[in-house]
């Protein structure tokens, strides 16, 4: 589903990631772990697309396409959706008309007929119900004004009307409180199918105890350095990325 | 005597029987435009604005078009059409209304005043020439809105006064909307006064929607008595040249005002907002918010002065003004004035000139919404903001459904 060969990503001038390799299969959830600053949300964003994120060399396919060629929206139409960080605010613009504009927008790209707003509404009221997410955020503006976990939450609904092949989740588990982590997770669980990956983009190990992954990877300095099962994530938890500097890959596999 | 002057003010007409003190006010008038003449771009409050526009048309004489019928509106109300400048008087008033002709006033007090010098111009024109010049008196509180409606038709390319005066009696309140909906190329030289009387309250949104070769001048004075409370919105979305000045004098304590203003210029338009808040006694309360959203060669002019004179302690005041830009050929000009002679006064201003947010759009983009729908989604949305507090809601929707014909 998604291939990334060598995989180098400069911002603005300055190199971030320096060679990534990496293949996700359908059904497969992979998390990425590592420090700050390692470079896990570039790979976020430069896979879903965004300006000045450029690829100086290697390659990314999705799909069976060349992603580079591709502007965010067609990458979204082809399946691809990066929950986002730190979600933006849209004043002004109604977070439900939004997201039918969104998958009427991918469903027109994709030769599908567009959805009406009945059919829309009970779409977005059950992704809504699913994540106990008040109805009423619906009719707000985009994130505006809403709490760090509603924030998190709406991604998870958008994403669950949008039905992405691959979901990027960068740092989903941030600023949330357990209940609301049990949740989001719960929301993301219910997505999980053999023909839908996920890369879940995490700081912590506590959000892969609700999310089990099957593969982990560690990120620093712009290349993953090691990969390994679900106990990988646990190894990191207790010993932190402190390893990194000290003996690499041999002190954390020592231990 | 400048060619502006011969060609507008002309000579006095001798009209309809008038009061001496109406006729004393107009000499007056025609002495200040003799005296100072119109603005030039020496003139500060018009430096950005210049009236060239009028020196090139010919701006006939309005000639007499037969009245057309109204438009459909969006709700019913009291519906006051200005045709062409003339205003049909509508046969039934609601109890508690009255509307009457300038000239049967008992006097001058609080219908004409010193406008100033050539920066009010417009205004001494207007005094000078309008040919019907009316009164509302509004006693109580109202339940349906009054519905201004200012038209002139395609061919038009005159010049017509449109004079009214709003007066609420104390603990009377209404909503005012008004639609300027000028075709043509003549002028419409408005002007507007208001009064509210202690504890009454008026919620104003204005709508312009004009040809894009309409030119429209407007001044609204504003009065606001004790406990008073004035709420103007604004929403320009066409015409060729605008200017408008909002002149609110908070006279009492406990006078509150709110200011919401959006104009959408696109093409060649040139919209000017000038808004002036006297706060003359503590405590009053003003807030203002005005957006621009400025694309093609337009140019936008916003200049909001907040003066709280000495002894209008313990006021309260803000303004912003945010802009977007959004073209390299498109202008604005912004200027926030803020003077303070009182003490214990909370106050604060400021204006942001920018372009579209690159993390909403990318936002969007990420969702599947193309770049160029992404656009406007967010330039509409910079607006409906505004738009959004507009009232009886069957306005606001129509004005949001003009607002996203406009945007695009």
């Amino acid at each position: 589903m998604l291939k990334i060969e060598n995989l180098h990503v400069a911002v603005n001038g300055s190199e971030i990631l320096r060679g990534i390799n990496l293949e996700i299969n359908a059904g497969e959830v992979h998390a990425l772990m590592g420090p700050n600053g390692s470079g896990k949300s570039t790979l976020g964003y430069a896979l879903a697309g965004r300006e000045d994120y450029e690829i100086t060399e290697g390659s990314v396919s999705f799909m069976g396409k060349d992603l580079e060629e591709l502007e965010p929206e067609e990458r979204a139409a082809l399946g691809l959706f990066l929950a986002f960080q730190y979600p933006v605010e849209i004043p002004g613009v109604n977070n439900a008309y939004f997201l039918r504009s969104a998958l009427n927008a991918q469903r027109k790209a994709r030769g599908e007929e567009e959805l009406d707003s009945v059919s829309f509404l009970k779409l977005v009221r059950e992704a809504a119900a699913g994540l106990d997410m008040d109805d009423s955020l619906l009719k707000r503006a985009v994130n505006e004004g809403f709490s760090g976990g509603e924030k998190k939450r709406n991604e998870i609904v958008q994403m669950a009307v949008l039905q992405p092949k691959l979901a990027i989740l960068d740092e989903t588990d941030s600023g949330l409180d357990i209940d609301a982590l049990q949740q989001v997770a719960e929301g993301v669980n219910q997505l999980r199918s053999s023909d839908r990956a996920f890369l879940v983009i995490t700081h912590y190990q506590r959000l892969l105890d609700h999310l089990v992954p099957d593969y982990v990877h560690v990120l620093s300095e712009g290349r993953i350095v090691t990969s390994g099962g679900k106990d990988l994530a646990h190894r990191l938890e207790e010993k932190g990325y402190a390893w990194l500097r000290e003996g690499g890959v041999k002190a954390l596999e020592a231990g | 005597m400048s060619a502006l002057v011969e060609k507008l003010v002309g000579e006095e007409t001798g009209g309809k029987a008038e009061p001496d003190w109406l006729v004393e006010a107009r000499r007056e008038a025609r002495r200040a435009l003799m005296r100072d003449g119109f603005p030039d771009a020496r003139t500060e409050d018009w430096k950005y604005t210049s009236l060239k526009l009028l020196e090139k048309r010919s701006l006939t004489e309005s000639e007499g078009t037969e009245r057309e019928p109204l438009p459909d509106l969006p709700a019913g109300g009291l519906v006051l059409d200005f045709f062409n400048g003339r205003l049909q008087v509508p046969d039934d008033l609601p109890a508690g209304v009255r509307i009457y002709p300038l000239r049967e006033a008992q006097g001058p007090k609080g219908l004409v005043g010193d406008y100033g010098g050539r920066e009010a111009a417009f205004a001494w024109l207007n005094t000078a020439r309008f040919e019907e010049g009316w009164v509302l008196d509004i006693q109580r509180e109202l339940s349906e809105p009054v519905l201004l409606v200012s038209r002139t038709t395609a061919d038009f390319s005159g010049v017509v006064h449109p004079r009214l005066t709003v007066r609420l009696a104390p603990d009377a309140s209404a909503q005012l909307v008004e639609m300027q909906l000028g075709q043509g190329s003549g002028l419409c030289n408005w002007l507007t006064g208001i009064e509210l009387g202690r504890d009454s309250r008026l919620d104003h949104c204005r709508l312009q929607h004009a040809g894009n070769d309409s030119l429209l001048i407007q001044r609204n004075d504003v009065t606001v008595a004790g406990g008073g409370r004035y709420n103007w919105i604004s929403v320009d979305l066409g015409g060729r040249l605008g200017r408008h000045d909002l002149n609110i004098d908070l006279i009492e304590a406990e006078a509150g005002c709110q200011v919401d203003g959006v104009f959408v210029a696109d093409g060649r338009a040139h919209l000017d907002h000038h808004t002036r808040i006297d706060h003359r006694v503590g405590p009053s309360y003003s807030e203002e918010n005005f957006r621009g959203l400025l694309s093609g060669r337009s140019r936008g002019v916003f200049n909001g002065k907040i003066v709280v004179h000495k002894g209008a302690d313990g006021s309260a005041s803000e303004m912003n003004n945010a802009n977007l830009l959004l073209s390299e050929h498109a202008e604005i000009d912004t200027k926030p004035e803020l003077e303070i002679y009182a003490d214990e006064v909370t106050a604060a201003h400021g204006a942001t000139v920018g372009q579209l947010d690159s993390d909403a759009l990318f936002y969007l983009q990420s969702r599947g919404i193309p770049a160029s729908q992404a656009r406007m989604l967010l330039k509409q949305a910079f607006a409906r903001t505004i738009v959004e507090k507009v009232r009886p809601e069957a306005f606001r929707d129509d004005w949001l459904e003009r607002l996203a014909g406009v945007v695009e």
